[in-house]
């Protein structure tokens, strides 16, 4: 028997802990979330399988300078390569068109982003470290990228956990948006019928991710990184002389980025970093910032309908957070239980496509003013 | 709670700003590029 236990000691069932039997508890949720109820699979199902290679002893999967996940993890997000890569793709699958076709609604995109400022205030009145607080309240951008981008500069401690807060909440859009859109307007605001989109030209539309890219970049600067990706992604889109490029953004990279991106951010989840109290408050105020942020983004809708001559549906205001396009959907489906002809999904796609800029410049002012 | 009430402020005003500028350019660029696009209209 004594013989047999050094042979015992040199595998990882010796070291295993309870810590990480409950870690692997909370990855096999997230893959069952991920498989059986088909929420964000694609990050919920290698963030679950990178949080159980993270816990598992003598892997050494995460040893700096050794470990593989540790690799993928410090020269794809810490050296912030994976997710303006990630952006790259998503600016090649945008359609900036409805955004331009009604400017106006872009400030939507601005309204919705207040709810990452106030969770950011209210987490920093809670005793959260200031660059804490701010990668918390960037989680009401329901941006899942820009969270990873922001918490890997500013708490890359807590960035496994407010990107699986981002994405959970961006799964559960369905759900946590429509109680607050009921509950903020009111049966005839739910009725009001948008205005026909005008029709936005070819030439508007390419020179929109350049124009795009000279606004931003020049404000906050420290936004360029995802904002340049976005953009040029967006460009390969327009000029329509680069389809191999843009099929490749849109398809190969941007799965192959996924992957690099959703593995070392899981493998981030080792159970003494995540099993503390703070991370259900963590969870908490993510959720409350995503409520405050589809809230906002409905207020400005119904304030803007004061000066407005054509009145906006206010539901479209919920639109204004990220969580592209799962959020145009959600607006759409509200308004049609009130109205089947009131076909809202091209309209509401304009803020939520806003909401993306919105999330970046929030996480732009972040950076400049706490890095 | 200085430091958090000026990011606060600075952060909303700030995204504002971005996406108000943004407005803008859309406008400009949508005035400037009509011509272009009605004579490409036309011309179809």
């Amino acid at each position: 028997m004594n013989a047999l236990l050094p042979l015992f000691q040199t595998t990882g069932f010796f070291y295993l802990t309870p810590g990480m039997l409950l870690m692997w508890l909370i990855a096999f949720v997230l893959i069952y979330l991920a498989v059986a109820k088909d929420y964000e699979p694609l990050l919920l199902l290698p963030i679950g399988f990178g949080i159980i290679l993270a816990n598992l002893p003598l892997a050494n999967l995460m040893t700096p300078e050794e470990g593989l996940l540790w690799r993928f993890y410090h020269y794809g997000i810490q050296w912030e390569i994976v997710p303006p890569l990630i952006f790259l793709g998503l600016g090649a699958l945008t359609d900036f068109g409805p955004m331009l076709s009604r400017p106006s609604l872009i400030f939507l995109g601005a309204g919705a982003q207040a709810g990452v400022y106030v969770t950011f205030f209210i987490a920093s009145a809670m005793g959260f470290d200031i660059k804490e607080a701010a990668t918390i309240g960037i989680i009401g951008g329901a941006d899942g990228p820009t969270t990873i981008f922001l918490a890997a500069n500013l708490a890359p401690h807590l960035l496994g956990t407010c990107a699986v807060a981002a994405y959970s909440y961006m799964a559960m859009v369905p759900i946590i948006q429509p109680p607050i859109m009921r509950l903020m307007t009111s049966k005839n605001e739910r009725l009001i019928r948008m205005t026909k989109l005008r029709k936005v030209g070819r030439l508007e539309k390419l020179l929109f991710p350049i124009v795009a890219t000279l606004v931003i970049i020049l404000l906050v600067p420290a936004a360029a990184p995802l904002m340049a990706m976005f953009m040029l992604g967006n460009l390969f889109r327009e000029a329509k002389v680069v389809e191999r490029l843009t099929h490749a953004a849109q398809n190969e990279l941007l799965n192959i980025v996924t992957i690099f991106l959703g593995l070392p951010v899981g493998a981030t989840m080792n159970a003494e970093v995540f099993l503390q109290p703070r991370v259900i408050f963590i969870f908490f105020l993510g959720l409350f910032a995503f409520m405050i942020s589809t809230a906002t983004g409905i207020l400005l809708a119904k304030i803007m309908n004061l000066f407005l001559r054509d009145k906006i549906n206010p539901l479209l205001g919920a639109a204004g957070v990220s969580a592209v396009p799962m959020a145009a959907r959600v607006v759409h489906k509200v308004a049609a239980q009130e109205d089947r002809k009131n076909y809202l999904l091209m309209y509401a796609m304009g803020p939520n496509v806003a909401g993306v800029i919105g999330t970046v410049i929030a996480a732009g002012i972040f950076l400049t003013l706490l890095k | 709670m200085a430091q958090p009430t000026i990011i606060f402020f600075a952060g909303i005003g700030g995204v504002f700003i971005g996406m108000g500028l943004l407005y803008l350019a859309i406008r400009l660029t949508s005035r400037m590029t009509q011509p272009f696009e009605n004579r490409q209209k036309d011309k179809q």
